[in-house]
């Protein structure tokens, strides 16, 4: 599925740190499982050991039992063999089954832990970081990890054993006849090496191209206009032909290479092979050699050579996980929001106060300057003033999604910083410009997935806003999934459905962000009604689009270039003729002729 | 692209109408590898035969060279096969990606209301490469596994029927049962593909809605709903190892057992001495080269089915046409006057523009103001035929544009849009974008939207990568360069939809203080909220909703209270606020 923002690839695929220490950090997540991974581990030895035992009962039947005419033996030996495969695949059954297991739940520890730790990053690390980048930190680099305990390491194991295991019974079937297979080695694992170095480079050029590409397909079809008029139609499938011309000849490398590699592989069991028979065959005829342990040698030598490029694979698929690694870590050594030393249940009795209170989301780019405000409890404010102005940010102090360089926040004469942020946030409900809607039902997302709040509270809290019909109208009701009923909502019904979900909470402080959109008269009249609902009895700070809106509060204070300008009713401040009274013609006077008409 | 099928995998057989050589080439060489790879057991069956009835050294030395010779020829052929299939898949989907590409870029918004970047991306990327894996190497392992086991059935016929029979039966076995389970897996795998997209909408729906989670406080909840759907992720992924490690030990079984049914009646026949040692050995070669073919013939119909549904997502890319007819008349070379008539656009039934009529005369400087959403990009566009008016006509030179060569006429424009387009390219080949001009031309144009200063601070100057790995520039920054590409060719109209609103007021009345002086002939069309912008044109329409509401001299439109005025006072308004400092 595809989330919108195209994203280029990571660039850094060689992890910065030592594997050691990753492994070090991770193994908490796997450890749980213990018993299952050193059973799986010991399934595999018994699998490579018994696998290895195939081409032994061959030469068995082939020099005992056949050079005798061996009937009898020979059916031994078929049971022999049947036993020893039907326990290589009862360990291989099992090892697979268990591994997978082991990683699936380590990688699903993995991947909750970081949920749980991203969500208790402060609001400035989303800034910086966009949501994709986020998914991909909690998906892909965790996947890449289980690859690395599922996979990587039984290959890495199982590669060891068989190559171990092979010499040693080649050894000791014929140790002059394994020591002319064994000279092969060498220049082989050379080669390997050598090829693992020249291809990495290729690989990475192999994916920027297709990350270009990619690139280049999201801002052709961006840019189509201007391509068009410009007449530069031609000159972008010439760019588009001349990148794949670039990633197939990058592919080419790389099967060259790839090729040049299993010709070896092909060439060594060939020399190999040849080898054994011009040799062993030889000694063969003059009966120091066994028929039987030609045949075995033959068969081990067309073994040998895959586990060797295994393992050289691996290298690859190795370092690349233990940079997801490291950015999956460096995510859980981000520091959480500060929390407050102020817990347990809130009241608001008094105010909240800001008191010479200066912002910048970064640097001295102060986008709040010097702000002094006194919100009482049971007041309903309105803030006003341009886009830009400071009012988002205004209330993002409130609700601790930042703290102020200068001056103080304070509640009920606490200073804000000192309240933990989920007691302070318990007290009031949101409500944001753009609503949201999590993936689940109507009611999960009324209740955000609390399941401490019974249906029926929900239930309450939508027959108030009005919206209870509306749901009710779906053929699940609150079950209704919100992918299906959201397509069924209008505007004003999902902006219902946002208070509501504010009212389930009965919050004591009400933060609202106005939706600028233009609705119908209908509409706006439902949403006027709904509000007025929710307002009753609270204390409400309001960032206010809405004419209508601007008449049910007690005070307007306009936010203006960062700075308070203006406070008062509206009357007081039209009469004073200033920025309120010129932001009220331009942004509110259309609406009147709008609504009136 | 090629006529001929229509149904599924067109793609595919387009691909090969146009490579039928290679095809050949293909076909040929399998055919010979899978006859020497099937000659491969039965020299070493003669050697063994040989050894057992005790030949000449030099007899047994001319053998092993002949295998050896073979064996190489194999090894030639288990090399060549695999790339040049590999090199396919590749051209493949380079041909298709061009291809489809490069119609697209004719299309217009029609098709880009359809298909989101990120989705056409999408499926020029991962759908295919899945159909070009199938394109040639499914098909043509398909092609090497049916041979390969036709040979060898010959081979070993040959040599013994019943042992034959042994050999065969398991294969055959592996084979349907290929069939049956194949398409399970993948349905696993589909239903593997929905958890990670759940996955991802919760995970994208928390972080894009983190003020929310934090507002109310409900990250346990959701890590307790996440951790829901991860146990029953990890539930499906354990059971579809189980099912396939089932399904791996079941083939290993079937493989073992159809070794030791060979080993078996094999050993039978050789002590009956019904068969030689040296035959034995050789069915045993044959029965493992055998047994890997079970999933290539198999797999044909496995991949073949995920492949139709890659080509389909690829084709209904291109299923319809969506550009816009390129009209074949040559342009006179006299100045244009531009005129619309009538024009009418609706987009989605919602009439966009409505009943417009006006003149561009050459040389002037035309205003076009109006509220956000009352058509005035679309107007553009429609001048700049991006899109086809539903009723009405543009004409230039009293020639509807429509006869006109496309080519030819958009030469006249210089265009900058409403949002500055850029690409990741250097910022030379952003202005160029194409086109030829020598250094001096380029900052003089730099130094026209102000932006020379900039330039000299950038390590690289005009080469300064942009983009993606390159450097981000502001939003004024962007502007600018969008406005000098507009500009580079001194067009006969230029067209800057809003492009400058990105500029301080200051900047930009300097901006077409000098654009003015330097292209004095001109024709523009220039669309802007900024009054002072406006009241610098010769003429000006006011759109509202679609329709043009008043037209005149900046002057005369500000004597009427209509909306021109309105907007010229909320422009005051506008510039008052900016002013006042709380």
């Amino acid at each position: 599925m595809f989330h919108g923002e195209f994203m280029p690839p990571e660039e850094e695929e060689r992890a910065q740190g030592r594997a050691i220490d990753y492994l070090r950090r991770l193994w908490p997540f796997f450890s749980p499982y213990l018993g299952r991974i050193v059973a799986a581990g010991l399934l595999l030895l018994v699998s490579s050991g018994l696998s290895l035992l195939g081409p032994v009962l061959l030469k068995r039947a082939i020099d005992v039992n056949l050079a005798r005419g061996d009937l009898r033996g020979l059916a031994v030996t078929s049971l022999l063999y049947l036993a020893v495969q039907a326990g290589i695949f009862a360990a291989t059954y099992f090892q697979l089954v268990w591994l997978a297991q082991v990683g699936e739940r380590g990688a699903a520890n993995l991947k909750r832990r970081l949920f749980e730790h991203i969500l208790k990053l402060p609001m400035s690390f989303f800034d910086q970081n966009p949501s994709g980048r986020l998914i991909s930190r909690v998906e892909s680099d965790t996947e890449a990890l289980k690859m690395l305990f599922t996979r990587t390491s039984v290959v890495l194991l199982q590669s060891g054993l068989m190559l171990v295991g092979m010499s040693v019974i080649m050894g000791i079937t014929s140790w002059r006849l394994y020591l002319l297979v064994a000279m092969l080695l060498p220049p082989f694992v050379l080669a390997f090496y050598l090829f693992q170095k020249k291809v990495r480079p290729v690989y990475l050029e192999v994916r920027r191209r297709v990350a270009d590409i990619n690139n280049l397909v999201v801002e052709a079809l961006r840019g189509l206009p201007v391509i068009q008029v410009f007449n530069q139609e031609g000159n972008f499938a010439a760019r588009m032909d001349r990148l794949n011309r670039q990633k197939f000849t990058g592919e080419l490398k790389a099967s060259y290479l790839w090729y040049a590699v299993w010709f070896l592989v092909d060439f060594g069991e060939l020399l190999g092979i040849g080898l054994v028979l011009a040799v062993g065959g030889s000694w063969a005829l003059k009966g120091a050699l066994t028929v039987g342990t030609l045949v075995l040698f033959i068969s081990y030598i067309s073994q040998l050579f895959a586990p060797l490029r295994a393992i050289s694979d691996q290298i690859n698929i190795m370092q690349r996980a233990f940079a997801s690694a490291e950015r999956a870590l460096k995510i859980l050594d981000q520091q959480p929001e500060p929390a407050g030393r102020i817990t347990g249940p809130l009241g608001f009795n008094r105010a909240i106060e800001f008191e010479r209170v200066w912002f910048a989301y970064e640097g001295e780019e102060y986008v709040l300057r010097d702000i002094n405000l006194r919100i009482g409890r049971g007041e309903k404010v309105a803030l006003v003033g341009e886009t830009g102005g400071g009012k988002s940010s205004l209330i993002g102090l409130i609700l601790k999604f930042y703290r102020p360089q200068q001056g103080k926040i304070l509640f009920d004469g606490i200073d804000l910083q000192e309240i933990d942020n989920d007691s302070l946030r318990r007290l009031t409900g949101f409500v944001p410009q753009e609503v949201v809607l999590f993936p689940g039902t109507v009611l999960d997302n009324l209740r955000l997935f609390d399941q401490a709040v019974a249906p029926e509270q929900v239930i309450r809290a939508a027959e108030r806003v009005r919206i209870d019909e509306s749901i009710r109208r779906f053929a699940q009701g609150y079950d209704t999934p919100v992918t299906e009923a959201g397509a069924n909502l209008s505007l004003g019904e999902r902006q219902l459905l946002a208070f509501a979900r504010a009212l389930v909470r009965d919050p004591q402080i009400l933060i609202l962000d106005e939706a600028t959109s233009a609705v119908d008269p209908h509409t706006e009249q439902l949403i006027q009604e709904g509000l007025r609902e929710l307002l009753a009895g609270r204390t409400a700070i309001i960032i206010a689009h809405r004419l209508a809106t601007i008449q049910l509060v007690d005070r307007i204070v306009v936010v203006h270039k960062g700075r308070i300008a203006e406070q008062g009713t509206h009357e007081e401040l039209l009469r004073k003729d200033g920025i309120y009274a010129r932001f009220f013609r331009l942004q509110f006077v259309e609406q009147e002729a709008r609504t009136d008409g | 692209m090629a006529k001929g099928r229509t149904g599924g995998l067109k793609l595919v057989y387009d691909f090969w109408r146009r490579h039928i050589p290679l095809a050949v080439l293909l076909v040929v060489l399998t055919a010979f590898a899978s006859a020497v790879a099937v000659a491969f057991p039965y020299l070493l069956r003669l050697i063994i035969d040989g050894i057992k009835s005790e030949i000449t050294g030099r007899k047994l030395l001319s053998y092993v060279l002949i295998l050896s010779g073979f064996g190489l020829a194999r090894a030639v052929a288990d090399v060549l096969l695999p790339f040049i299939r590999g090199r396919t898949n590749e051209r493949f989907q380079w041909e298709v990606r061009s291809g489809v590409f490069s119609r697209l870029l004719y299309f217009d918004y029609r098709f880009t209301n359809r298909f989101p970047s990120g989705d056409a991306m999408e499926r020029l990327d991962h759908d295919l490469q899945e159909l070009s894996w199938f394109a040639c190497s499914g098909i043509f392992r398909f092609v090497a596994g049916a041979l390969l086991a036709l040979f060898t059935l010959v081979m070993l016929l040959r040599m013994n029927w019943l042992l034959t029979l042994v050999t065969v039966v398991p294969v055959s076995l592996g084979v349907f049962g290929w069939l049956r389970l194949g398409p399970k897996i993948y349905g696993l795998f589909m239903r593997w593909r929905e958890q990670i997209a759940e996955i991802n909408n919760q995970l994208q729906s928390a972080f894009a809605g983190i003020r929310l989670v934090k507002a109310f406080v409900t990250a346990d909840g959701m890590s307790r709903r996440f951790t829901e759907t991860l146990n029953r992720r990890v539930g499906l992924a354990v059971r579809e190892t189980r099912f396939e490690a089932r399904l791996q030990v079941l083939y290993m079984a079937i493989a073992e057992l159809a070794l030791l049914l060979v080993l078996w009646v094999g050993g039978g026949l050789v002590i009956a001495r019904r068969l030689t040692l040296g035959e034995f050995v050789a069915f045993n070669v044959y029965q493992l080269m055998l047994l890997p073919t079970m999933f290539d013939i198999g797999n044909l119909f496995v991949t073949g089915r995920r492949a139709r549904g890659a080509e389909e997502r690829i084709r209904e890319l291109v299923s319809e046409d969506f550009s816009i007819r390129r009209g074949a008349a040559e342009l006179n070379p006299v100045p244009g006057e531009i005129r619309l008539e009538r024009v009418t656009f609706s987009y989605e039934q919602v009439p966009v523009v409505r009943n417009v009529s006006m003149v561009i005369p050459p040389g002037r400087k035309i205003g076009i103001a109006g509220t956000v959403g009352s058509g005035k990009s679309t107007l553009l566009r429609l001048i700049l035929r991006l899109m086809e008016p539903d009723a009405g006509m543009v004409k230039l030179n009293s020639t509807d544009i429509r006869e006109l060569n496309l080519t030819a006429y958009r030469q006249l424009f210089g265009y900058a849009p409403q949002e500055p387009v850029l690409f990741s390219d250097t910022l030379r080949n952003n202005i160029l974008f194409g086109r030829q001009a020598d250094e001096a031309r380029l900052w003089e144009l730099l130094q026209l939207v102000q932006l020379d200063g900039d330039v000299r601070e950038f390590a690289q100057g005009l080469d300064e990568p942009l983009g993606e790995r390159g450097t981000g520039l502001s939003g004024g920054q962007k502007a600018r360069v969008a406005l000098a590409r507009a500009l580079l060719t001194q067009p006969e109209i230029v067209i800057l939809d809003d492009a400058t609103s990105g500029l301080d007021a200051d900047t930009e009345q300097e901006f077409f203080a000098r654009l003015f002086t330097a292209l004095p002939d001109r024709t523009f069309i220039i669309v802007s909220h900024r009054l002072k912008v406006l009241s610098a044109c010769d003429y000006i329409y006011v759109l509202d909703r679609g329709e043009i509401s008043e037209q005149g001299t900046p002057a005369e439109l500000l004597s009427r209270s209509g909306l021109y005025y309105r907007l010229y006072e909320r422009q005051l308004l506008r510039e008052e606020l900016e002013k006042l400092d709380s």
